[in-house]
């Protein structure tokens, strides 16, 4: 009675709950895959017992899922979902993993997940490094971000710092400025520097934040015209080539159980049949729905394989990419980094950023005339005629 | 100028793609998943989008 008197007196009037929204406002959220195949069906008989199985199958007759199905044994199909797809496994027993099986719309659409505890600003202490905590650190900032010159908008942003409740002054009364600002100072100068003092001082960097980075020196052979003094090939340095070995990037990728949940072991052929009688056609989007990786799938399956290894085999679907980018709006600073996709991701969530699944692989040096020692030979050789 | 640009973009994919990486291409790399099963993962490389810094 408590409950009625509160409502509005529209809300307490009677009326259809079961009134739909008209068809141009009806929306139909994604739905899932139906994750257990249920209907097997034998490549060379089908049953037309079975009500899927007495679809027409001629249209897939060629397919590589049926030479593929020719020697391992079977194809798995799911019932199709609401939408009328529906996947076709090949193998000689059902798939082991559904990685979209729970798949959510969270997780399909671009949502921010900052309500999520786990991605809540934690108070780490570690996060103001070098700085102990937070009021040193706010502190600190105003002194060197703020201008050089006081200004009565400094002064207030000053203010606003020491009156916050959350400040306290034995916070900073132990802060030891002068090592703070010394290794503020010693980054600034490692990574402004030049490369030979990047390699000095950045090498504790890269060993000490990303786990596994190699650096390995890069040489070329570059032969030399026989008119000039020292005619023939010879070996250059051009650099160190900072990179990770691919074998450890696949094993922490599949070690890692957030990302394992959401991983294709297996390629299927996902088909598109809206209804009984229309006819199949094959949905292509995925890389692992695509024929190249079921190709690759069915040469892994026939080769002999491993001796004395009943293991199920999977391919790890490597995409890389690899662009040049500016790291400075003003300025030539640049970096040449390699990426690491895996295809056997959906491309819903390769394209999030949230998802962390592109790993950088390595960053390519390239040759310019301004800081490599092989250019500058070529042009103080380019004297000789027919040099270059 | 040219031919070193290309020296060493080849140089670099060769220590990129190192032994270690050739063993598990040719013979594949046991891990144990989460879900506890056992896999032989053989990597494949499908796709490689560049901006060929060798040109």
């Amino acid at each position: 009675m408590d409950l009625e008197n509160n409502l509005s007196l529209a809300q307490r009037r009677p009326r259809r709950q079961d009134r739909r929204l008209p068809k141009r406002f009806r929306d139909i959220l994604p739905e899932p895959l139906p994750s257990r195949p249920i209907v097997v069906d034998p490549p060379s008989s089908p049953r037309p017992s079975s009500p899927i199985a007495s679809a027409p199958p001629s249209p897939l007759r060629g397919s590589s899922l049926h030479l593929l199905a020719s020697r391992v044994g079977r194809i798995f199909r799911t019932p199709r979902n609401i939408f009328g797809l529906f996947r076709q496994y090949c193998s000689d027993k059902a798939p082991s993993h559904d990685p979209e099986g729970n798949v959510d719309l969270l997780d399909l659409s671009d949502y921010s997940t900052s309500s999520d505890g786990s991605l809540e600003p934690q108070n780490n202490e570690h996060d103001f490094y070098p700085f102990p905590n937070k009021n040193s650190f706010l502190l600190g900032e105003w002194y060197w971000n703020h201008g050089i010159q006081k200004s009565r908008e400094s002064f207030s942003d000053l203010l606003g710092i020491v009156s916050d409740p959350s400040f306290r002054p034995e916070d900073v009364r132990h802060a030891r400025w002068a090592k703070i600002d010394a290794v503020l100072a010693q980054n600034e100068f490692n990574w402004n520097g030049d490369e030979h003092e990047v390699d000095d001082g950045g090498d504790a960097e890269w060993q000490d934040e990303d786990a596994g980075w190699k650096k390995t020196p890069i040489s070329i052979s570059v032969p030399f015209h026989n008119r000039m003094k020292h005619p023939g090939p010879e070996e250059y340095l051009v650099g160190d080539l900072y990179h990770r070995s691919f074998v450890s990037v696949i094993r922490e990728k599949l070690a890692s159980p957030h990302d394992v949940q959401n991983f294709h072991y297996e390629p299927f052929e996902l088909t598109w049949k809206p209804t009984d009688e229309s006819i199949e056609t094959r949905v292509h989007g995925e890389l692992y729905t695509s024929p190249a990786f079921m190709d690759a799938h069915r040469d892994l399956q026939n080769s002999p394989g491993e001796p004395g290894c009943d293991l199920p085999r999977v391919v790890v679907a490597m995409m890389f990419w690899s662009d040049g980018t500016h790291l400075t709006s003003f300025g030539d600073k640049k970096l040449w980094p390699c990426y690491l996709f895996f295809g056997n991701d959906s491309k819903y969530r390769r394209c999030k950023p949230t998802c962390h699944l592109c790993n950088h692989v390595a960053y390519f040096q390239t040759v310019s005339f301004k800081n490599s020692a092989v250019a500058f030979q070529l042009l103080t050789a380019a004297a000789a005629p027919g040099c270059i | 100028m040219t031919h070193c640009r290309r020296e060493v973009m080849h140089a670099q994919w060769k220590i990129l793609l190192d032994d270690e990486f050739i063993e598990a291409y040719s013979h594949g790399i046991v891990i144990e998943c989460c879900d506890g099963i056992k896999r032989r993962f053989y990597p494949r490389i499908f796709t490689y989008s560049a901006d060929y810094p060798e040109k």
